[in-house]
């Protein structure tokens, strides 16, 4: 019995709630990046090497004495450059999408692994000062919605909130940002439209090579903008290991949420609270048998949803290449 | 005035000029990565050289992975023609070995060597059924199955840490050695032991029996129209979704006999051990044979030598493994450059071809 009372005690824990938010943030950059090549046609199964490479630009340009902030734009510009290339393969050149994404990933993961491997054999750790939390408990005060943190779990979660690191802010913008130009502006129509009827674009006289490339690259930017979160926010020292199989991660919860900015939001807090409860069981219960599984948990949980939801959100796109 | 139009026919030696263009440039490219790293090339090839063919062992391993390369290799191309992009060979593999090592470690009561088909029975009942599961969901659920099967690599790869008691320490590279956790309880003689050499050979003619299946019967012809243009198959009264499916269930068995012939190969109180990452390197294989199953035979000879040489760099020179990784990417991404560049040409029509 005390052990379901301890499992549900998780909940209570402010710590438990900034881990989940903090495990939220660089994935939903990633996710932004894939709703954004996602909505131009592009399943880029690269975005796993991409944010790994960005965690490790990132890791990388913090180590040589930058700031954090010149840490994410070096992420950003090397996605950026990255999804330029790999879109330039797969729209124009017509290379078969899936299987390049696939050795983008490999090649990107594998580099980094080399580097990184070198690092260590140097006795040379990446170290930086990660990202500190910023106090914005006054906004709650300025509101006069102090009564919120007097309830019960919100209060906690608020807390939480209002103590977060500078990536989970523009995070928040961000998803406003992306969701505004998507949906309100004449480009993300013409992005729209580049995913769900090739031909109408053409029509229009625009080129969709031309678009599904820029989506590439500025998806891709901010998929290693989620990478460079990941790196920036956890400790001192940069371990690359963490980053794998997160970027697959958003891309399917880009893929849940049928490619909408709001939806994946909501998808990736249901997933990294997963990832974080399980974590915390961790260091709760030590490493029983149990638990040995338990990282596979997230996981399990996205294909179930996945294939639970694909008859309703998995478009075909017409003139893809596959 | 020049002009880049799509051939009508590709002729053979053009393909396979792509690919060795595309097996040059990988060549080339991990020289001077290896150069950045200060290590010499030179020496990384002699290195390399010795490893795969310096010894009778050295030849017998090699050829080992060749012909677990062949077979996946050939169960990728068989998939990728008819448009089911399985990218969860790694995975599925993992699965066959598993189930192989389950049945041989006791679990039916069968008396001695009665066991040996019943473990490669297992590996192909499950391989098979694993990728003919994932068409299914592609046509009955409309999954997108290239991340559906990549997420289940992961999980497959975190099972089987977690079984083997190894740390989850985010996804190894290709050709890592992962000791399987239990002991088969085979007790081979001598002479059995010999047939585990007999594998390569098995994965040649298997290549040729796929070679003579598309090239010269009907379910060869369905296939090939399938992976030629699925509506005109459809519309000239191909069963597609029947094509589909035994094509699955074909690659399937391949993938599942790669794995749960690592689980024969070893003998009575060895633990077998699999070579993680040959899904991809089979994926690497299938379209640097630009998906013919004669050309996965040369393909998965070159990726076996390329995999054993960094192995042997990484034991002798200290290279990371993860330079495998990186080499099998840049001939994956090469390869497809090759195949989609030798499908087109650039004439130069006449004047009064013109007017």
């Amino acid at each position: 019995m005390s052990g379901v009372g301890g499992a549900f005690a998780i909940f209570a824990d402010t710590s438990f709630w900034t881990a989940a938010i903090a495990f939220a943030a660089p994935l939903m950059f990633a996710t932004l990046g894939a709703t954004v090549c996602g909505e131009a046609g592009i399943v880029f199964l690269g975005i796993d090497g991409v944010f790994a490479a960005g965690a490790f630009a990132a890791a990388l340009t913090a180590h040589s004495g930058e700031g954090n902030w010149i840490a994410l734009l070096a992420a950003a510009t090397g996605g950026a450059l990255i999804g330029l290339a790999a879109t330039t393969l797969t729209s124009p050149l017509h290379l078969p999408q899936r299987v390049t994404g696939l050795a983008i990933t490999l090649l990107l993961g594998g580099l980094c692994q080399l580097l990184y491997s070198k690092f260590l054999a140097d006795s040379n750790a990446l170290r930086m000062s990660p990202f500190g939390p910023i106090d914005l408990s006054w906004v709650s005060r300025l509101l006069h919605v102090s009564t919120i943190s007097d309830l019960p779990y919100v209060g906690i979660v608020a807390g939480a909130l209002f103590h977060a690191t500078p990536p989970v802010y523009l995070m928040l913008v961000l998803v406003f940002v992306v969701s505004y130009i998507i949906n309100q502006t004449p480009l993300g129509l013409a992005l729209r439209a580049c995913g769900q009827n090739p031909g109408a674009v053409a029509a229009q006289g625009l080129s969709v090579h031309g678009l599904r490339v820029g989506a590439g690259a500025v998806g891709s930017a901010l998929m290693a903008i989620g990478g460079g979160a990941l790196a920036l926010t956890g400790g001192s020292v940069f371990s690359l290991p963490t980053a794998s199989g997160r970027g697959f991660a958003a891309l399917v919860l880009a893929m849940i949420a049928g490619w909408r900015t709001g939806r994946s939001f909501l998808a990736v807090l249901a997933f990294a609270i997963v990832d974080a409860y399980q974590l915390q069981l961790h260091y709760r219960l030590g490493s029983s048998l149990a638990l040995t599984l338990s990282p596979l948990l997230p996981y399990l949980i996205l294909l179930v949803v996945l294939l639970a939801t694909s008859r309703s959100t998995v478009r075909r796109f017409p003139l893809a290449v596959d | 005035m020049i002009r880049v139009e799509r051939r009508a026919y590709v002729p053979t030696s053009l393909v396979i000029a792509g690919s060795s263009i595309a097996a040059a440039t990988t060549l080339i490219a991990t020289a001077c990565i290896v150069g950045l790293m200060h290590v010499s090339p030179i020496s990384l090839v002699r290195v390399s050289a010795l490893a795969a063919f310096g010894s009778p062992t050295a030849i017998a391993d090699t050829a080992a992975l060749a012909g677990a390369l062949m077979f996946t290799g050939l169960a990728a191309a068989l998939t990728f023609r008819v448009g089911l992009i399985n990218l969860g060979l790694d995975g599925q593999m993992i699965a066959g070995a598993l189930a192989a090592l389950t049945i041989s470690s006791g679990v039916l009561p069968v008396p001695g060597l009665a066991i040996v088909p019943f473990t490669i029975a297992a590996g192909l009942v499950i391989g098979a059924l694993s990728v003919v599961v994932i068409n299914l969901l592609k046509v009955r659920l409309n999954i997108d199955e290239a991340i559906v099967t990549i997420l289940l690599n992961i999980v497959m790869l975190f099972a089987l840490q977690s079984i083997t008691g190894a740390t989850i320490t985010g996804l190894p590279s290709i050709g890592t050695l992962q000791v399987l956790p239990r002991a088969n309880v085979f007790d081979f003689p001598e002479w059995v032991q010999a047939l585990r050499y007999l594998g390569p050979l098995a994965a040649i003619i298997v290549c040729l029996l796929a070679f003579v299946l598309l090239r010269f019967t009907i379910w060869g012809f369905d296939i090939r129209a399938t992976g030629g243009n699925i509506v005109a198959a459809d519309f000239a009264g191909i069963n597609v979704a029947l094509v589909r499916l035994r094509v699955a269930a074909l690659s399937g068995m391949l993938i599942g006999l790669a794995g749960a012939w690592t689980v024969v190969g070893a003998g009575r109180g060895s633990a077998p051990s699999l070579t993680l990452g040959l899904g991809y390197a089979g994926i690497t294989v299938a379209f640097l044979a630009a998906l013919e199953p004669i050309g996965v035979i040369p393909a998965a000879i070159f990726v076996a030598v390329l995999l054993m040489g960094v192995k042997a760099a990484n034991q002798l020179m200290s290279v990371s493994l993860d330079l495998a990784t990186v080499t099998i990417a840049l001939l994956l991404i090469t390869a497809l450059l090759a195949n989609t560049a030798v499908r087109y040409q650039i004439s130069r029509p006449n004047r009064s071809e013109v007017s």
